[in-house]
């Protein structure tokens, strides 16, 4: 029965982290411009496919490392990011909910069908670092174990960006309070973009991950969009210690409701997770009270 | 609530009798015999009760209801849960039935939209999200139901005059009904309050406005819409199951009601058509990307026509308010 | 915004010029064809399952059309058959729509059914309603055939006698064991086999240590398969949609999940090869409608193994039939021996033919019961499933029923991961 507690636990952390990963870049983009992203998912998927193209390829250029691959996933994020900020989101920041919704759904569509038609439907998977750590009875698959510690990186170098560089504080600051930013001289613009932009290269990064550690097809977009909202929430709207606090959270009410109760059970569990943080503490685990 | 006088008056002006002309039109089309144009009047107006239906909250209240579907799905098994109730011809007869599912999911939303509705925003849109999801695995789960295979109804009633034409006429009547409710409460007292809402809710609050009170009506309203067209549905259908609360519908009933113009009395029944009539064209043209045809359209109104047709129509011509609203 | 507003004008001629102009492509006045309707999901939910079906429908139409057509004796010529085709995107409502439209305003004498049991289940009553006689090519669920619809035939084996055979294997290669775990998808298919073959496991003497479910499309089945780790049974059998199947697969090694045998549903697609690689799946055993190691003697109609693969290529180059793709074949070749017989295009008489009529085609001998058109068993002459095991190179042996297969070249026990 330990045994089972441990791996209950090992697995909850670990596919956790991945999940706060995914939901980190939404949180930021939600958080700084009150935007709920309905194409994240897509985001996420295009990280994963560029990997799976990358490590595919027969080739001079190809069978690349998908460590190795993140040296063009993460300038193909904030590439994309600003491109997309400044053609499409920048008319519809500050715009009401209902248009920045139907944008970010209008080419989440668009990005799934494209990848649809592109890839097809079949479901890929990186065959890469296959295996599993095992450790007293517990097995540690080595590509989570690897996605884990890309995780808490990951992580720290945001940390490191947000509280050390002028990018980042001014992100900070605009999130706060954007008027008083501005007054301050700070370039709302170039700050959203740059948030946008970093938080699209952080979906991607965890689609790298995704790619190694899971497996993808065009249909799971949309359950990559739903499981990070729920993290946000759970985490609190900007908060991207809240995020990952919410990935683990959420990774562990998955584990354990499957373990111990019925993996049948666990979408249900993961809504009522949701509904009891919005009924009780809608602002998550770290944000601020909003009226 | 409106005199009766002024409901009188109301029917003179040219966007209720626009609204009739269509639904005269739509009446005559069980005449013709035609199953394709039946089945497909009646998927369109499913489609445009239940913008209708969203419409009343989104547009009046503010309120991103994203989960909207659950109600059609709840009036939908109400159907179903009826027809296996038994009980001879009465219990398949979408008259008796269909207004029970009304009734059903208006409660529903009742009891849901107290605790739900002191969220904003986002928060509000999650919360109804999450509800329309663990609703759907509850019915995946309830075996007397059908579970996730679904509950086929009555397998003896193939024919149209049985089962379509009444459900046609269900729809057909909400459908008016719908526009009805939509366009009294824009033109009255409590039209006045939900703006107030809208525009400031604790100011409306300090004002003597029963805000919860309002949001929670129009919610329970709108959902009863849903309710009786999800019933009417699942008759017509024959047939139940956890698809009718896909979450899916609910977001193109966004884009219908986006299309037409949020808020407006004649933007659902505009966006409805204009909407199934070029999604259907595109099915049967480009069998292989109308999905991806769709999403540019999408994009495109969205950048172009944010108050949606009637919405742009009324801002360009300032002529045309009277006639369109 | 004027850019904004001359940009929809121009996007909506776009649409509208496009749509006048494929009418014209569409609007065929062919010299008198048989037509048949049906949808397949290019998009939605079932695309990666259903296309393949379609893909085989097509292929009989161009082998049929190759021979000149179908023999229709009351017209006394050869007439050549037309599929008439639409994306159902996996909807229900769009199935329900095209399917009347294809009966009325397109007009065709025949359907096929959509993919898988659950879209079958949604049009199944429409054969009946506009008098049209309808195969279907994958609908596995009994039930569909007990609504007492008569304008229906099924063309695949049903869902109990598809998830039975690694059973029946299971009790005569390994009586000494009888631990099995038993997991589903909860989704259509691998339910409706799973709790069909849950009873056929108790009736062979086998002790079901674990009956347990998980969400269907789930991406991580760790919980679920860590339970089955902790209960040590003999045997797994792991019953899911193909990429539910995948991902229990990789996850199952990932976690050392280990038992003498696991089975999954639908083994031998290249989906697997193509995601998991040889090594992985060396020894993962299975049923499957059909295989292409599996190769039936005393073909009665249509291309064999050989044939099929060379007509898919020339249609689709580059594409690889997949085990489901000859089940559209045999949809075709068992709707023209029909029509053969029948000498005539009626539905009635058609639908009459498939109480007498048997025949043996690359999917093997076919024969069904009269009053609601299931496929009947093996051993009275209906269409078997076979089991299949992956060998280290990827490639495929066929170990079972013994009539079919060769036992010798089972691996066992295989004792993964």
């Amino acid at each position: 029965m330990d045994l089972l507690l441990v791996q209950a636990v090992a697995n909850g952390l670990l596919i956790g982290a991945v999940y706060g990963l995914a939901a980190l870049g939404l949180t930021l983009i939600w958080g700084i411009m009150d935007v709920v992203n309905l194409a994240h998912g897509e985001f996420v998927l295009f990280g994963a496919y560029l990997t799976f193209v990358l490590f595919s390829q027969r080739g001079a250029f190809g069978g690349i490392n998908p460590l190795l691959s993140l040296l063009l996933v993460v300038p193909a994020g904030l590439v994309l990011g600003i491109i997309l900020y400044r053609l499409l989101l920048q008319r519809v920041v500050g715009r009401p909910a209902l248009t920045t919704l139907l944008l970010t759904f209008g080419l989440s569509i668009l990005f799934n069908n494209s990848l649809l038609n592109w890839f097809g439907p079949d479901v890929r998977i990186v065959r890469w670092a296959q295996g599993s750590l095992v450790m007293g009875g517990v097995a540690l698959p080595w590509t989570r174990l690897i996605a884990f510690g890309l995780v808490v990186l990951s992580s720290l170098c945001l940390f490191a960006f947000l509280q050390r560089t002028y990018g980042g504080k001014a992100i900070r600051a605009v999130m706060q309070d954007s008027e008083a930013a501005a007054a301050l001289g700070i370039d709302t613009q170039r700050v959203l973009t740059t948030a946008f932009a970093v938080g699209t290269m952080l979906a991607m990064v965890a689609g790298m991950l995704v790619s190694v550690a899971l497996s993808f097809s065009p249909a799971n977009g949309v359950q990559f969009s739903v499981t990070s909202f729920v993290i946000c929430v759970v985490g609190g709207l900007g908060r991207p210690l809240g995020a990952m606090l919410g990935g683990l959270i959420v990774g562990l009410v998955e584990s354990f409701t499957g373990i111990f109760i019925s993996q049948a059970y666990t979408p249900a569990m993961v809504s009522l997770l949701l509904i009891a943080f919005l009924l009780v503490r809608p602002a998550g685990l770290f944000g601020k009270v909003v009226r | 609530m409106m005199g009766i006088r002024r409901v009188a008056a109301l029917w003179r002006r040219p966007t209720p009798l626009l609204a009739l002309a269509v639904c005269g039109l739509l009446a005559l089309v069980p005449l013709s015999d035609n199953a394709e144009w039946i089945t497909f009047c009646i998927t369109m107006m499913n489609l445009i009760v239940l913008t209708y239906s969203l419409n009343m909250v989104v547009g009046l209240t503010g309120y991103l209801s994203f989960g909207h579907v659950v109600f059609w799905g709840l009036g939908a098994y109400t159907a179903g849960a009826v027809v296996m109730a038994g009980g001879g011809p009465i219990s398949y007869n979408p008259y008796w039935v269909a207004p029970l599912g009304g009734i059903v999911s208006l409660v529903f939303a009742g009891i849901i939209g107290y605790p739900t509705m002191r969220l904003r925003g986002a928060y509000f849109a999650i919360a109804t999200v999450s509800i329309n999801i663990a609703v759907q695995t509850l019915f995946f789960n309830l075996e007397p139901l059908g579970g996730a295979e679904g509950l086929p109804l009555n397998r003896a009633l193939l024919n149209l005059a049985d089962r379509v034409t009444p459900a046609y006429y269900v729809l057909l009547g909400l459908l008016f009904l719908a526009f009805w409710t939509h366009y009294g409460i824009l033109k009255s007292k409590i039209g006045y309050g939900l703006r107030a809402i809208l525009n400031d809710e604790d100011v409306a609050d300090t004002m003597g406005v029963n805000a919860t009170g309002y949001k929670v009506a129009t919610f329970a309203v709108a959902a009863f819409f849903a309710g009786v067209a999800g019933s009417a549905w699942g008759i017509f259908q024959n047939f139940v199951d956890p698809e009718n609360f896909r979450l899916g519908i609910s977001v193109d009933l966004f884009v219908i009601m986006m299309l037409g113009g949020a808020g407006t009395a004649l933007g659902p029944l505009v966006g409805g058509v204009i909407y199934y009539v070029i999604r259907d064209l595109l099915i049967l043209r480009f069998p292989y990307l109308h999905l991806m045809i769709f999403g540019v359209v999408i994009l495109v109104i969205v950048l172009a026509f944010p108050g949606g047709l009637i919405g742009t129509l009324r801002q360009r011509h300032r002529g045309l308010r009277a006639v369109l609203e | 915004m004027k850019a904004g507003r001359s940009s929809v004008i121009a996007c909506a001629m776009l649409v509208i010029a496009l749509a006048i102009a494929e009418h014209g492509a569409v609007a065929q006045g062919q010299a008198e064809m048989i037509k048949i309707g049906m949808t397949n999901s290019f998009s939605g939910g079932l695309a990666q399952a259903a296309s393949p079906v379609w893909r085989g429908v097509m292929v009989w139409q161009d082998w049929v059309n190759a021979q000149g057509g179908i023999m229709v004796k009351d017209r006394n010529k050869k007439m050549q058959v037309q599929v008439v085709y639409y994306d159902d995107e996996t909807s229900r409502e769009n199935l329900i729509r095209l399917y009347e439209k294809l009966a009325t305003s397109d007009n065709v004498d025949f359907f096929f059914a959509p993919y898988g049991s659950g879209q079958t289940f949604v049009v199944a009553g429409l054969g009946d309603k506009y008098k049209k006689f309808m195969v279907s090519t994958s609908g596995a669920a009994p039930n569909i055939y007990q609504q007492g619809y008569k304008y229906i035939v099924q063309g695949i084996m049903q869902a109990d006698e598809f998830g039975r055979p690694y059973l029946d294997m299971l009790a005569k290669v390994d009586p000494n064991h009888k631990k099995i775990a038993m997991i589903y998808e909860d989704h259509l298919f691998p339910k409706s086999v799973a709790t069909l073959v849950k009873d056929v496991a108790d009736k062979l003497g086998f002790q079901v240590v674990l009956f347990d479910r998980f969400p269907a499309g789930a991406q991580d089945v760790s919980a679920v398969l860590t339970r089955v780790k902790q209960l040590k049974p003999d045997h797994i059998y792991f019953m899911a949609n193909i990429e539910g199947s995948i991902v229990g697969l990789r996850q199952m090694s990932e976690l050392k999940v280990r038992a003498r045998s696991i089975g999954i549903l639908d083994n031998g697609m290249y989906y697997y090869k193509q995601a998991l690689g040889g090594k992985l799946l060396d020894g993962i055993m299975g049923p499957v409608e059909w295989d292409m190691s599996q190769r039936y003697k005393g073909i009665t109609l249509g291309p064999n193994n050989d044939e099929f693969l060379a007509l898919h290529k020339k249609r689709f180059p580059g594409v690889e039939p997949d085990n489901h793709t000859p089940l559209g074949t045999n949809a075709g070749l068992i709707l023209q021996r029909a029509i053969e017989l029948a000498g005539t295009l009626d539905s009635v008489k058609v639908r009459a033919q498939f109480c007498s009529m048997k025949l043996t085609t690359l999917m093997g001998p076919q024969a069904w019961d009269c009053d609601t058109g299931l496929m009947k068993y093996p051993s009275e002459g209906g269409m078997p499933a076979i089991v299949t095991q992956w060998r280290e190179d990827a490639s495929t042996v066929t170990v079972w029923p013994p009539e079919f297969g060769d036992i010798k070249l089972l691996k066992f026990p295989v004792n993964k991961f």
